[in-house]
C-alpha cells in the first residue's frame, strides 16, 4: 500500500451505539474468518434490536456472507456517508485474526449484545449451487476440493505437498478440483512444456474468482483440504466436511467452533509459532512445519474424514 | 448502554492513494481513494 506523508489526520469524537440508536455503522476491515464470526453476533443483535439499520465497512464482496442481515460497504468509507449513521462501533483495531470462541465473545461486547450460543452459518445462493454443479466432471465419483493458498503465505500448504496428496487421490479414485482464485492457479509442465493438470485433477482457479462462485461450488464437493483459510472457516459455516492443515497457528483454537471441520497439527516442536504478524523464521519459502507434513498420512486423514461422512462403497 | 470504543480518524489525502483490497486470496484487488475528500479511517494507515 502507498502512504501519504502529508495526509491531514483529526481524531473523530464517538458515536456510541445507544438504546436509541437508529443505525449503526461497524467498521470492520478484517479476514473472512473475523467477518464469519462477526455474522453470527450481527444476527442476534438484529433479532434483539430490528429496528436497527446495521451496515459494515469491510469488503463490498462480504455481502454474500453476511447476508441479508446488514449491508456491506468496501472500507473506507467517505465522512459523508459515515455521518449518515447514529452510530459507530470500531472493531477494526482488535487484536483479531479469526483466533476461534473468544473472538465472537469480543464482538458481542463491542455491540453490547450476549455472547451468540450458535455457530456462524452461511447459506450460498441457490441459483449460484446450481450453475457451480455444471463443473463437476463426474457425479459418480467422490470429490474432493483441494485449497492450498493462504492470504498469509505462512499458512499455506506448500504445492509440493498439496499436489502430492492431489495425485495420491486422484490414485484412490477420488476426482479432485484445485480451488483458489485467478492468482493461485498452478501451471502444470511436462518436460518442460505447459500441460493439463494429471488425469481426474482439475483446476477450478480461472472459475471462482468471485466470492459467490466459490460459495456455490463448496456444497458440490464430498470433503474439502485446506489451511488456516478463509475457505477453511467458509467451509466450516456451510458444514462440508474438511480436513484442515496448521503449521504456525493453533488448529484448536481455530477450528473449535466448526463441528464438520477437523485438523492436522504439524507435530514439529515449533508448532504453532503463532507468529502471526511477523515473517516465519523457517529457511524455506514454506513453513518447515507444513513442508514436512506427510503427504500420505494427509491422504489417509482425508480419506478417513471422507468415509465418515458418505458411503464409501461408491470408492473404486 | 456502554461499549468499548475504538478510535475513529478523519483523514483527507493529499494525492490519489492506491490501498489494496481488505484481503487477498479468494478476492483481490486495488482501488484508489481520492484526494481532498474526508475519509473515515480506523487507525494510522496514510503513513504506514
Amino acid at each position: 500500500m502507498e502512504t501519504d506523508e502529508q495526509a491531514v489526520a483529526e481524531p473523530l469524537p464517538d458515536r456510541p451505539l445507544t438504546e436509541t440508536s437508529q443505525s449503526l455503522l461497524v467498521f470492520f476491515p478484517g479476514g473472512i474468518g473475523d467477518v464469519i464470526a462477526l455474522k453470527a453476533v450481527l444476527e442476534d443483535l438484529h433479532q434483539l434490536r430490528p429496528w436497527l439499520n446495521i451496515t459494515v465497512a469491510s469488503t463490498v464482496a462480504d455481502q454474500w456472507i453476511i447476508g441479508d442481515v446488514a449491508t456491506v460497504l468496501d472500507y473506507p468509507v467517505t465522512e459523508t456517508v459515515a455521518k449518515g449513521f447514529d452510530a459507530w462501533v470500531n472493531v477494526a483495531e482488535m487484536d483479531f485474526s479469526s483466533v476461534g470462541r473468544e473472538l465472537v465473545e469480543t464482538f458481542a461486547q463491542y455491540v453490547g449484545i450476549p455472547c451468540p450460543d450458535h455457530a456462524p452459518n452461511i447459506e450460498p445462493y441457490y441459483g449460484y449451487i446450481e450453475a457451480m454443479e455444471h463443473y463437476i466432471r463426474n457425479w459418480d465419483k467422490p470429490r474432493v476440493g483441494i485449497h492450498l493458498a493462504s492470504a498469509s503465505h505462512w499458512r499455506s500448504i506448500p504445492n509440493f505437498v498439496g499436489l502430492y496428496v492431489a495425485m495420491e487421490m486422484a490414485d484412490r479414485g477420488y476426482d479432485v478440483y484445485l480451488l483458489g482464485g485467478p492468482e493461485d492457479r498452478i501451471v502444470f509442465t511436462d518436460n518442460e512444456e505447459h500441460s493439463d493438470p494429471p488425469d481426474n485433477i482439475y483446476d477450478m482457479t480461472q472459475v471462482l474468482g468471485p466470492l459467490e462462485y466459490y460459495l456455490g461450488f463448496l456444497p458440490s464437493l464430498d470433503v474439502l483440504l485446506t489451511c488456516d483459510s478463509g475457505p477453511m472457516h467458509m467451509a466450516g459455516a456451510m458444514n462440508i466436511p474438511t480436513l484442515a492443515l496448521f503449521g504456525m497457528t493453533n488448529g484448536e483454537k481455530r477450528t473449535g467452533y466448526y463441528p464438520s471441520v477437523r485438523y492436522i497439527q504439524s507435530d514439529m516442536e515449533c508448532s504453532p509459532c503463532e507468529r502471526i504478524a511477523e515473517v516465519a523464521p523457517c529457511d524455506g519459502q514454506w513453513c518447515e512445519a507444513l513442508a514436512r507434513m506427510n503427504p500420505l498420512y494427509i491422504a489417509d486423514q482425508l480419506e478417513e474424514v471422507y468415509r465418515e461422512n458418505h458411503d464409501a462403497d461408491c470408492l473404486a | 448502554m456502554s461499549v468499548p470504543h475504538r478510535q475513529l480518524y478523519r483523514v483527507v489525502f493529499s494525492q490519489e492513494l492506491a490501498v489494496g483490497a481488505v484481503r487477498s486470496g479468494v478476492v483481490a484487488g486495488y482501488r484508489l481513494l481520492y484526494h481532498g475528500l474526508p475519509y473515515v479511517l480506523t487507525k494510522n494507515i496514510w503513513t504506514r
